[in-house]
């Protein structure tokens, strides 16, 4: 005849204990090896504190002697540090967008620039608004570049596509101002026209290379 | 770099941890040479292992990129990666590993196949996985408006050299 089995308590609760006690081992040892490892292992000083190179903008506004130096009032260095790289991203990203925004501009700036070119005078006063709207776009853009917070790391040692942003940058700030001054000067010196229109291709062709040179 | 609870002792100063991440302009890497292991060994068999790499130790040959990942992963809270097995089974020369990966302080079990060699003096354990990046609360970039993909591979070669 059929008997079931019957456990006593006892038996079942050292069954249960057995159980976990065999389990635990691997378990145990695993978290054992990781802890030594996390415990040696601890967040880098060189994060907490900006890189030693940064651009003299950078440095005036978010150097330890710059402007903003006791910007957050705390003493919690690794928050402030997270705070300065929060801005840095959201400045960055505002630098993205006022680049396109501005060439943008530029494209519709050549268009109407061209037209003017051809004697269409008509034109003049949208060329001229159009000119302080791109000037005010590209110095926002150029505003959220430059005093950007600086980033965790300096270590770059050969040419990068951010370097290359960088130094297209001088020759597009350097176009700017030269496309500014001779339309200054157009209206009392006709012959000065294609230098100013060179000028402002210069930096059209320097923004837009800048600006497909970049990588995340 | 660090080895601790193994007998032997083994130098992993040549192991490495590499990332791929992709967007639709471009895919780029970055590598940690800085590798620390900690390991417990039956004989030659590798039965337990934990791995730790620092997020800032990790080069993707572009500063400014670095240092976003250093912001997008919090590393100044969350300055590590670590995996540590639970399992690990042989079968031939490949292994299946599993344990837990905790990444941008989420921790998930992950299984994956490892391939193991000896050479000369030293054991070779190679192998990759997948990592959803969203799936660890991690805010993807991006760049000119477009994110990058949520997967991120995760390629390891560990190498245990004869001290």
């Amino acid at each position: 005849m059929y008997k079931p089995i019957q456990f006593s308590k006892t038996y079942l609760l050292g069954f249960l204990v057995g159980c976990i006690f065999c389990a635990q081992p691997v378990a145990a040892q695993s978290d054992s090896l990781l802890q030594q490892l996390i415990s040696a292992n601890h967040v880098d000083s060189s994060l907490i504190q900006p890189p030693a190179k940064m651009l003299f903008t950078q440095r005036a506004l978010w150097g330890t002697s710059g402007l903003l130096k006791n910007r957050y009032g705390g003493n919690d260095l690794v928050a402030n540090r997270q705070k300065d790289l929060k801005i840095r991203r959201t400045m960055l990203k505002l630098h993205q967008i006022g680049g396109f925004v501005t060439i943008g501009g530029m494209v519709a700036q050549g268009i109407i620039g061209s037209q003017l070119y051809k004697g269409d005078y008509k034109v003049k006063d949208l060329h001229e608004n159009m000119g302080m709207a791109v000037n005010l776009t590209y110095g926002f853009t150029a505003f959220n570049g430059l005093f950007a917070p600086p980033s965790a790391f300096s270590r770059d040692k050969k040419i990068t596509s951010i370097r290359l942003h960088k130094w297209l940058a001088v020759l597009h700030l350097s176009g700017m101002i030269a496309t500014n001054i001779l339309a200054t000067q157009v209206e009392h010196n006709a012959s000065l026209k294609p230098y100013h229109r060179a000028a402002a291709y210069v930096s059209f062709a320097s923004l837009a290379t800048a600006l497909v040179v970049i990588k995340f | 770099m660090s080895v601790l609870f193994q007998a032997p002792t083994y130098d992993v100063s040549s192991s490495s941890i590499t990332y791929t991440m992709k967007h639709k302009l471009h895919a780029w890497d970055g590598t940690s040479k800085q590798v620390n292991v900690a390991s417990k060994w039956n004989g030659d068999k590798l039965e337990q292992i934990s791995v730790l790499a620092k997020v800032s130790s990790f080069n993707s040959g572009l500063s400014s990129r670095d240092s976003h990942m250093i912001e997008i992963l919090d590393a100044l809270t969350l300055p590590n990666i670590t995996f540590s097995s639970t399992s690990i089974k042989y079968n031939g020369e490949e292994i299946l590993a599993t344990g837990k990966l905790q990444f941008h302080g989420v921790t998930k079990e992950i299984q994956f196949v490892v391939k193991a060699k000896k050479e000369n003096n030293q054991w070779l354990y190679e192998g990759e996985f997948p990592v959803l990046l969203e799936s660890y609360n991690v805010e993807r970039p991006s760049l000119l408006f477009v994110k990058t993909d949520n997967m991120m591979k995760i390629k390891f070669v560990l190498v245990f050299k004869d001290k």
